[in-house]
């Protein structure tokens, strides 16, 4: 398949921050508080909903005019699902904006705070745990073929040693670092590794797999299906971004066009994961070949069989481009110098200090060490690792590292900006925006069932009067719109048949 | 005539490497000057609370 539907979904962290007040103030909080974790929590993510609407976003229920998807998850983690993407360059500027959007539903939902006196400041954190061992996910989803799906083990060990390039980083809590040890760096390289237990499951709490198979497309035979990958990292970096997503749908179409022979599949994959994060240069077996394997060595392998196999295949310009960029970021992880004992970064000649989440944090924390003479078990530098994850340009620390320009970026602004309003051209999420925008304020409400299929009904009569058939003459009133197509750009058709529905419902 | 176009060159030569250090100088001291702003950000961060953030930075199980 050399054009892929791909789409990512992110949960955040809410935090209601009392520190800035007063400790006799906080006092009074806690007490008027009252409610449990999970009852605050409910209530903040319930003034970003509330956020949604007074801000005029277009939206019919947790559907977007740009597409995508805005809705509170599990654990009243705001969770933003980018709309169906073509290429890696929009799913970038959409998950971006989707950054973008909560950091703008916070700060609508402070004015809301303020207005009814709620103390404290809300903040939204993009990242993947909170330092009780509480994990929430950032998920990939890429549509590929049934053949594919047959063999997906073939990609097993590419997933769990991209975190070399994809890991957003974590200081070792104080029980890991007992564990490894006064001379073991205590920084993970990915964040989600230690909350893997298994290859395959079919859930995505307690026991996560690698790959989480209860969300496969199970209906339709011999149509392509969804690939829903939860191991990976939230990143802020858009380069790692783009490594993420775009090596990822390298090897997929590797998988599908010439079956990705001969990889090395490790003896203990999970067992490989985790230590891979504690440490990257962490040797292991690989069945039925002598020797051990870094995660490298691997991820040289599949590189080079997808250079291989590209030698020999069209490529479109981004699958050169991510090629090109997965070969550079492997010589600069092989030229990357790092003591394993002080964490200092000894050599780093290709700069990855402004490209991999992992890396830019470790640098920060180098420099904050430095500068105050911490060590490592500080809380203080702890805090500085969650701060890396804050969404607020004022208080985040990636996000300042992006205004001084002290990162890189792969993407425009305008891009980003342009994907909070608009959906990708060449997908079904073209049609689903437009549709939403254009019911948006029309005397219609759009019912959006799931990501195939939306509802345009009348408005209820708001007279007073009642008609006790009043529910089933909307239904039997409305349009349904299917989009099960994810590859279908627009259906001038079907655009003109709900434009003269909505006009109607609307004169 | 030669010695005059080699004067020319050796001039021009030295103008454009005064002008290749003059931007390095620049762009050195425009790092060090994000570096400092980064620093002083840094700097803030940490003076606010570690034990208190942590204990109230909690979260409920996600997916």
């Amino acid at each position: 398949m050399q054009e892929r539907i791909i789409g990512t979904e992110c949960e955040y962290a809410l935090f209601h921050q009392l520190l800035s007040l007063p400790a006799d103030a906080r006092r009074e909080t806690d007490k008027l508080r009252g409610g449990t974790l999970i009852e605050n929590l409910k209530k903040m993510s319930a003034l970003l909903v509330c956020a949604l609407t007074a801000m005029d976003v277009p939206a019919a229920g947790e559907f977007l005019g740009n597409g995508g998807r805005f809705y509170i998850d599990r654990g009243s983690h705001p969770e933003y699902a980018t709309p169906e993407c073509r290429n890696v360059e929009d799913l970038i500027a959409h998950e971006k904006a989707g950054d973008t959007l909560v950091q703008k539903l916070v700060e609508a939902a402070r004015l809301i705070m303020e207005q009814n006196g709620i103390p404290g400041k809300l903040h939204a954190f993009k990242n993947n745990l909170d330092p009780h061992g509480n994990t929430y996910g950032s998920h990939e989803n890429y549509l590929i073929t049934p053949k594919a799906m047959e063999e997906i083990r073939k990609i097993i060990p590419f997933l769990l040693t991209r975190q070399i390039f994809t890991g957003a980083g974590k200081l070792a809590g104080s029980a890991s670092r007992a564990a490894r040890g006064q001379d073991c760096l205590p920084f993970s390289v990915s964040q989600r590794a230690d909350f893997i237990d298994t290859v395959f499951n079919d859930r995505a709490t307690e026991t996560r797999g690698i790959i989480n198979t209860r969300k496969r497309e199970i209906t339709r035979r011999d149509e392509n299906i969804r690939l829903h990958v939860i191991l990976g990292d939230s990143n802020m970096s858009e380069y790692a971004l783009e490594l993420k997503v775009g090596t990822t749908a390298l090897i997929l179409r590797v998988l599908e066009e010439d079956g990705l022979h001969m990889v090395p599949m490790f003896s203990k994959p999970v067992d490989a994961l985790k230590a891979i994060s504690h440490y990257p240069p962490s040797v292991h077996e690989v069945d039925g070949r002598s020797g051990g394997y870094t995660a490298l060595d691997v991820q040289f392998i599949y590189l080079e069989k997808a250079q291989r196999f590209f030698a020999s295949h069209a490529a479109s310009p981004a699958e050169k481009a991510a090629l090109n960029l997965w070969e550079r970021t492997l010589v600069g992880l092989k030229n990357f110098k790092i003591s394993y004992r002080t964490g200092v970064i000894e050599d780093d000649p290709d700069g990855l200090r402004r490209k991999l989440d992992w890396v830019i944090k470790l640098w920060l924390l180098n420099r904050a060490r430095e500068k105050k003479a911490l060590d490592w078990s500080d809380p203080h530098l702890l805090h500085l690792d969650f701060r890396y994850h804050d969404l607020d340009p004022q208080t985040g620390l990636f996000l300042r590292c992006a205004t001084l320009e002290l990162v890189d970026r792969v993407i425009e602004e305008d891009k980003v900006c342009l994907a909070l309003t608009d959906p990708p051209p060449d997908t079904r999420a073209w049609m689903r925006g437009k549709i939403i925008r254009e019911a948006s304020r029309k005397n219609v409400d759009v019912i959006v069932e799931n990501w195939e299929s939306i509802k345009i009904v009348a408005k209820g009569d708001d007279s007073g009067r009642h008609h006790p058939f009043e529910r089933q003459k909307r239904l039997i009133n409305g349009l349904k719109a299917d989009l099960t197509d994810p590859f279908e750009r627009c259906n001038t058709a079907l655009l003109a048949k709900v434009s003269r529905f909505i006009e109607r419902c609307d004169a | 005539m030669a010695e005059t176009r080699q004067t020319r060159q050796q001039h021009k030569k030295k103008k454009s490497s005064n002008e290749d250090e003059s931007s390095l100088l620049d762009a050195t001291t425009d790092k060090k000057k994000k570096l400092k702003q980064l620093d002083d950000f840094i700097e803030g961060v940490l003076q606010e609370a570690g034990e208190e953030f942590l204990e109230e930075f909690k979260q409920v199980e996600g997916q």
